[in-house]
């Protein structure tokens, strides 16, 4: 019987739709819990990208890796979070310099930017990479998005994590030459620059009460 | 064989759409903890309602006895214009999908008149709710529509049905855009969370279930049942965007016209559409409404998506 996907490619495809999909949810939401469900989902399914992209000849080398990422970007990275959440003080949803809708008009903007971006470049070798590369750039533009247009430090967070999801679609392409390895010592680097920022956020709170980074500009001597 | 195909799908989808509430309530039930609702409740419901003689507030007209009888008979409309699974409908023409579009454009306008007909205040709010989400979604839908007959060319729902061979290997991506932007307005046009609540009464957050409160008797087991059958059709329609083109087993057994066949067809939609209302359940369960002010920002994301779908698919071309 052939399945749903008869093969690699279309798996493929629709893990990257899921990541386009958990993009544009995560900047058309304003509850941060929800957000942290979206991350953890965004991480799941890149996690298993390894996988996928070796289109059924995945060693064990892969498989290993595969379950390193699940565990740490949908595993580590929203509990981590998720307590960071739980600590703050409850605050009330929707503190933006852009609003959703806006935020989400621009992802559409950035997604044709990446799709003409990719049309533009010359055949790259690794014929995967062309089919990443809307996407990963379209999640690097939504980090981008997520971090300048809202006002709280955790959201700001929830960014700099899609971003950094959005580099390491890009080096998935490559993991069949273990230049994941190199990946995962940046991750790593992610890992414990959320247990900073979950320090400082802790430190920022306690310091002006709230974490919207807007209270900043009014430091004085 | 192929008009018997057609003819079993809509007997089964007008027997087992009170079912997929009733798969809704029991996730929902599940995830909260509780026993829940019997399964078959909306049936009993159902038998409940038509045993009993409507009662008519004395200031209404007959635009208030005629909307539950137009709202079931365009959900039965729809039936007829949409593809059963790999079934091609048995109404298919070029230009069907602005017809059903169309057909639940009537029936909401009907539903609307209806409750402006009972003069109460109480309705024409949830009226008002009403038009204003459903002017924003109905362009949605009819563009979702528009997408995916624009890419056979034949400007026919039964595209969707496996024989039309619609999409390409690599197709995934804007398929599953297309199936979320469907599911968000499933949500809304069915009155579901996060949009709207199909079980409270509490006024300042009713939207459909306000505008049916005057209707009684068999007429409110109309407007239940036609709207079990529109959530039947949107899941339907999801179902038909996701399901593969072309399933190996099927073929071996004599293809979709053999009896085989049609049976696999038959429980492979059956569960993807079941499939379709635990997720819905699963989705109502971890979120909480949206204020009223925030559909339209949910309306918008089911816009986005639908571009973003049609973005990858014309692009490629």
């Amino acid at each position: 019987m052939t399945g749903i996907f008869s093969d690699g490619g279309s798996a493929l495809g629709a893990a990257l739709g899921l990541v386009v999909i958990s993009d544009f949810c995560l900047l058309g939401v304003e509850r941060r819990r929800l957000s942290i469900r979206l991350i953890g989902l965004q991480g799941l399914v890149l996690g298993f990208m390894p996988l996928l992209v070796s289109g059924g000849g995945a060693d064990v080398h892969l498989w290993v890796t595969a379950v390193v990422f699940v565990a740490i970007k949908a595993g580590l990275l929203p509990l981590l979070l998720w307590r960071t959440y739980k600590k703050l003080p409850p605050q009330p949803p929707g503190a933006f310099y852009l609003g959703n809708t806006g935020s989400t008009l621009l992802g559409i903007v950035a997604f044709i930017f990446s799709l003409w971006l990719n049309s533009r470049l010359e055949m790259a070798a690794n014929p995967l990479f062309s089919q990443i590369f809307p996407t990963a750039f379209a999640t690097i533009f939504s980090g981008l998005l997520l971090i300048i247009s809202r006002r709280m430090a955790l959201t700001q967070i929830f960014g700099y994590l899609v971003m950094e999801n959005g580099i390491y679609l890009l080096s998935v392409p490559m993991a069949q030459e273990s230049a994941i390895w190199l990946e995962l010592s940046i991750l790593m680097d992610i890992l414990v620059a959320s247990f900073v920022m979950g320090i400082a956020l802790t430190h920022i709170n306690r310091a002006f009460d709230s974490t919207d980074v807007e209270r900043f500009a009014s430091l004085r001597d | 064989m192929q008009i018997l195909a057609s003819l079993s799908g809509i007997i089964l989808s007008l027997l087992l759409a009170p079912l997929l509430p009733g798969i809704i309530n029991r996730v929902k039930a599940f995830m909260g903890g509780r026993k829940g609702r019997p399964l078959l409740q909306l049936y009993y419901d159902l038998r409940r309602l038509i045993g009993k003689s409507p009662v008519y507030p004395s200031v209404t007209t007959w635009f208030f006895r005629a909307a539950p009888v137009s709202c079931a008979s365009v959900s039965l409309m729809a039936l007829v214009l949409l593809p059963f699974g790999h079934s091609r409908a048995l109404l298919a023409f070029p230009g069907d999908f602005v017809l059903l579009a169309g057909l639940f454009c009537l029936a909401r306008f009907s539903l609307l008149l209806a409750a402006l007909d009972t003069g109460s205040a109480f309705e024409g709010m949830g009226a008002a709710r009403e038009a204003l989400f459903s002017a924003l979604a109905e362009p949605i839908f009819l563009f979702c529509l528009f997408i995916l007959c624009q890419q056979s060319q034949q400007f026919s729902l039964s595209v969707l049905a496996a024989d039309a061979d619609l999409w390409e290997e690599g197709d995934w991506m804007p398929r599953l855009m297309l199936a979320f932007s469907l599911f968000l307005l499933l949500l809304s046009e069915n009155s579901r969370i996060p949009v709207d609540d199909p079980n409270t009464h509490l006024e300042l957050t009713m939207i459909h279930e306000v505008m049916i409160l005057d209707h009684s008797g068999p007429d409110l087991a109309f407007l239940e049942y036609a709207a079990a059958l529109k959530l039947w059709v949107f899941s339907l329609l999801i179902v038909g965007v996701l399901l593969p083109g072309s399933l190996g087993l099927s073929q071996e057994y004599g293809g979709y016209f053999s009896l085989a066949g049609m049976f696999f067809n038959w429980v492979l939609t059956l569960a993807a559409v079941f499939g379709m209302g635990v997720l819905t359940g699963f989705v109502e369960s971890l979120m909480a409404r949206l204020r009223m002010e925030r559909i339209p920002q949910f309306l918008a994301m089911a816009g986005a998506f639908a571009s973003l779908a049609a973005l990858t698919l014309w692009g490629r071309a």
